[in-house]
């Protein structure tokens, strides 16, 4: 062999392998970033000041440390998590920080792959696995204002693979992990500029995470001023500046809705036919998102009674509650927690439409006085209640005062300034009944409530050392409860996981455990078309919010 | 008379030491507390009850009562208002930030108050039982009756909504800067609070005028041939306006406080709608200094009345 064509053959061999070597390095990285590339915003920059209204103070604008269900409104100006909740209720890797995952050891480990060039605001640099660890490991240390251990039960710790690989390792199976991880418990935040302000608590008031839009005001009570971030990972935001005003009056909402004044208005029901009426805004809703109800401690006489709680229920219109209340505005639930429409509903029209709960004063007179004759109790029987101070609310308990009446029941209530009162009264274990609602957006939700060991379950955590004691069915419907609930937390396969909740909203509804979800929520917005665009499908996302970063000024 | 001015400073330290000692009892009286906010409630409406004892703790709320209210007030006195239990922000700026605004909705709609409530009771008595009394004492009548709320509402609606003429509430701009804006968002609200404050004015005027007009010296400076003009603006008018002066003084005092309704509805940045919600959300040092600044108004306003008391009748003394 002439040397020039070993030399030749030598080369091309050397040449070859060189090239291997940078291609094996860099492909996984070049593919990884084409893997999922991210969803382009979708108008062209327009400018301008984009104005949303809503109607409540939100308890800080840094997600992470914002314990109001529905601060969510605020904080995703801002703060963004690693896997994102997409309009159909499902991961969005197109719109997340992290473009993939994978399941490793048996469900015990996750591994994150996260976006290259995912800039901080504030040009604090780029988002690493390093920031993103740090983010995670915050679960479960109350000093850094966190309110989601309880949350994340089975998160161990979060660790940095390389700069662009984070792993979970969890305690246990968690089969939810990635449905927890939509919301602000996976919120990415630099650890630079939480260590350069101080800590929590400085950062609660100037948070810095990789959202389009950096706070930059904040007025409590009165507006949060956000502007854009030009290193936005998604394309440069479309408007330059976000003022999310807190309108509390409903009417002046809709007034600044009206005239243009304010692009966007989150919305509650007594407004939407009034807005229905105007040309220039447009209403988008979104249902099953949580419920409407009432909670009873099933431990306290006569509430121990099933009898006692069918009959409650069957005394109540709900078709009127709807009609009078919320001016048709909910969905009468036909199911338990989630409606029928989403995978893990159950069509439970047998049971309310049926004779076991179907609307029946006379036949719930005849059980309230069966168990007044069974439990030797006077007529009518007293009921102690408690509400929040809200008009829907209070109005709410008003109705059932009036339809209790009907069968023979006394429902006294007092009123109380919030949710976390009406808690408060519901631990001193002297109260039977609370209205109550609560936001579930994703199945395990339901263990807040149900599960023995829960916060919400105020009668099995709480109440059984001060005097209250399940019948025996029904210890045995909370034992059943705990299991299935507990199994669907381990339960890696989809489809079996979602037969094990439903088969716990069946059995929960069958026994009216906990609470009553007579109503299921839906959640409105209106945006003004003339001012605003982003409008022209529905904005709000699965978990009912709207991301303030997809609209944009109409020019 | 410095003497005096000495000693009503002096008198309102002891008041104010009292109505803090008040306002610290009464915030801690409420069910809940920040502790129990701060520690959210979750999806299902319930706290982690350790996570809320250990807020507690670092809030210094689980310390006995008068330790928590002697740190308070010693801060108070150095300056150190503290930071918000929910928001973490410092109180003071919060506090002076929605002071400015309220001091100028006060201010306004306290001067159309006197501008449209003194005339119109002096004209309302001038001509007593004419149709333009029974037209002035109507609009007193509505301007006390119809509810502030309802009437800011009206105005949204036909002024915001309809016409398109005025912004639907709001306030961010400067008297300086832009006037017109200024003019434009301060207008409904100055009218709402304006228009009641002119009839309990008016009524006052009124009621105090024909008192005053059956006094002997106006009697005889009638007698005397002065003319009718020169007996009201000479001689009924200054010795009218004491109780008159009171009641400004005082509604002063309720302007800078009393209004959470117009503030709520026209979305304004005031001083009551943030102690309100404060109170709503038991932020115990916002609605602490919230109250004692507007203790402190309220004592100045009273004290500048009692300044001008001596010049609209001079046989009052202090000394």
């Amino acid at each position: 062999m002439p040397p020039t064509v070993w030399t030749t053959k030598r080369y091309r061999f050397l040449y070859g392998l060189v090239w291997m070597l940078i291609w094996g390095q860099l492909a996984p990285l070049a593919l990884a970033a084409d893997l999922v590339p991210p969803r382009p915003l979708p108008h062209p920059p327009t400018g301008g000041t984009l104005t949303i209204a809503y109607l409540r103070e939100p308890s800080s604008p840094d997600g992470f440390q914002a314990v109001g269900s529905f601060d969510r409104m605020y904080f995703f100006t801002g703060n963004e998590v690693l896997v994102a909740v997409g309009k159909d209720g499902h991961y969005d890797p197109a719109e997340s920080l992290a473009y993939a995952y994978d399941v490793l050891d048996a469900g015990k480990r996750y591994r994150f792959h996260l976006r290259q060039g995912v800039q901080f605001q504030g040009g604090l640099g780029e988002m690493t696995a390093a920031d993103a660890a740090w983010s995670l490991n915050r679960i479960h240390q109350p000093d850094t204002g966190s309110r989601w251990s309880s949350v994340f039960r089975a998160f161990d710790r979060a660790v940095e693979v390389d700069r662009y690989t984070v792993d979970v390792l969890l305690k246990e199976v968690d089969a939810n992990l990635i449905i927890r991880m939509f919301d602000r418990g996976s919120i990415v935040h630099s650890r630079q500029h939480w260590e350069a302000v101080g800590g929590a608590v400085q950062h609660k008031i100037r948070p810095i995470a990789t959202g389009p839009y950096q706070l930059v005001d904040w007025q409590v009570g009165i507006d949060q001023k956000w502007v854009k971030h030009p290193k936005y990972w998604r394309g440069e935001p479309m408007a330059d500046q976000v003022v999310i005003k807190v309108i509390t009056e409903t009417r002046t909402r809709l007034a600044a809705l009206q005239t243009g004044e304010v692009q966007v208005a989150w919305l509650q029901a007594e407004q939407i036919p009034e807005a229905q009426k105007d040309p220039n805004i447009k209403v988008w809703s979104r249902g099953g998102l949580g419920y409407d109800g009432w909670a009873w401690a099933a431990g306290l006489p006569p509430l121990d009674d099933l009898r006692m709680r069918r009959a409650l229920v069957k005394a109540v219109d709900r078709n009127a509650l709807n009609k009078a209340i919320y001016l048709n505005t909910l969905q009468v639930s036909k199911a338990h927690t989630f409606p029928t429409e989403l995978s893990y509903g159950i069509d439970a029209t047998d049971l309310w439409d049926g004779e076991w709960l179907k609307f029946d004063p006379p036949a719930a007179k005849k059980l309230v006085q069966e168990v007044a004759r069974d439990k030797k109790l006077k007529l009518p029987i007293e009921l102690q209640g408690v509400c929040e101070q809200r008009p829907d609310r209070q109005l709410f308990c008003e109705f059932l005062q009036a339809a209790w009446s009907e069968i023979g029941v006394q429902f006294t209530f007092k009123i109380v300034a919030n949710a976390a009162e009406r808690l408060a009264v519901m631990e001193q274990c002297q109260t039977h009944v609370t209205q109550t609602g609560g936001l579930m957006s994703a199945p395990h939700d339901m263990e807040g409530a149900l599960l023995s060991t829960s916060t919400g379950n105020v009668t099995a955590r709480v109440c059984q050392d001060k005097g209250h004691k399940f019948s025996a069915a029904d210890a045995e419907v909370q034992a059943e409860i705990d299991r299935l609930l507990n199994e669907a937390t381990q339960q890696m396969d989809v489809d079996q996981a979602l037969d094990l909740y439903k088969k716990v909203q069946r059995l929960a509804l069958e026994n009216l455990w906990q609470y009553v979800p007579a109503m299921l929520r839906v959640n409105y917005i209106g945006c003004h078309m003339l001012t605003t665009g982003g409008c022209d499908t529905n904005p709000l996302h699965g978990d009912g919010h709207i991301r303030p970063g997809d609209f944009w000024r109409k020019r | 008379m410095r003497k005096y001015l000495v000693r009503r400073f002096l008198n309102m330290i002891p008041t104010l030491l009292l109505v803090s000692l008040g306002v610290f009892a009464l915030v801690r009286w409420l069910p809940s507390d920040p502790a129990r906010l701060l520690a959210g409630v979750d999806e299902s409406g319930a706290i982690d009850p350790a996570l809320y004892v250990k807020i507690k703790h670092e809030l210094g709320l689980d310390q006995p009562i008068f330790v928590q209210y002697g740190s308070w007030l010693a801060g108070v006195v150095r300056g150190n208002w503290g930071r918000s239990y929910l928001s973490g922000m410092e109180v003071l700026p919060q506090i002076v930030h929605r002071l400015r605004f309220t001091v100028q909705l006060a201010l306004t709609a306290w001067l159309v108050g006197l501008l449209l409530g003194i005339p119109l009771g002096t004209v309302s008595a001038v001509r007593r039982n004419s149709p333009l009394d029974m037209a002035v004492t109507a609009f007193a009548i509505s301007g006390v009756a119809i509810p502030h709320f309802w009437l800011g509402m009206m105005l949204i609606v036909v002024f915001a909504v309809w016409l398109g003429w005025l912004p639907y509430g709001g306030f961010d701009a400067h008297l300086f800067t832009s006037p017109w804006l200024w003019v434009k968002q301060m207008l409904m609200p100055t009218f709402v609070l304006g228009t009641g404050l002119a009839a309990i004015l008016m009524r006052q005027t009124r009621a105090a005028l024909l008192e005053v007009f059956r006094e002997p010296y106006v009697l005889t400076a009638r007698a005397k041939g002065l003319q009718e003009k020169r007996v009201i603006w000479a001689h009924a008018m200054k010795n009218s306006l004491l109780p008159v002066v009171t009641i400004a003084s005082l509604q002063f005092g309720t302007l800078v406080g009393g209004t959470v309704v117009t503030e709520t509805v026209f979305t304004l940045p005031g001083l009551g709608k943030f102690i309100v919600d404060a109170v709503l959300r038991r932020d115990y040092l916002v609605v602490q200094m919230g109250l004692l600044v507007l203790t402190v108004g309220v004592m100045l306003s009273n004290f500048v009345a009692d300044v001008i008391y001596t010049y609209l009748d001079p046989r009052i003394r202090y000394d």
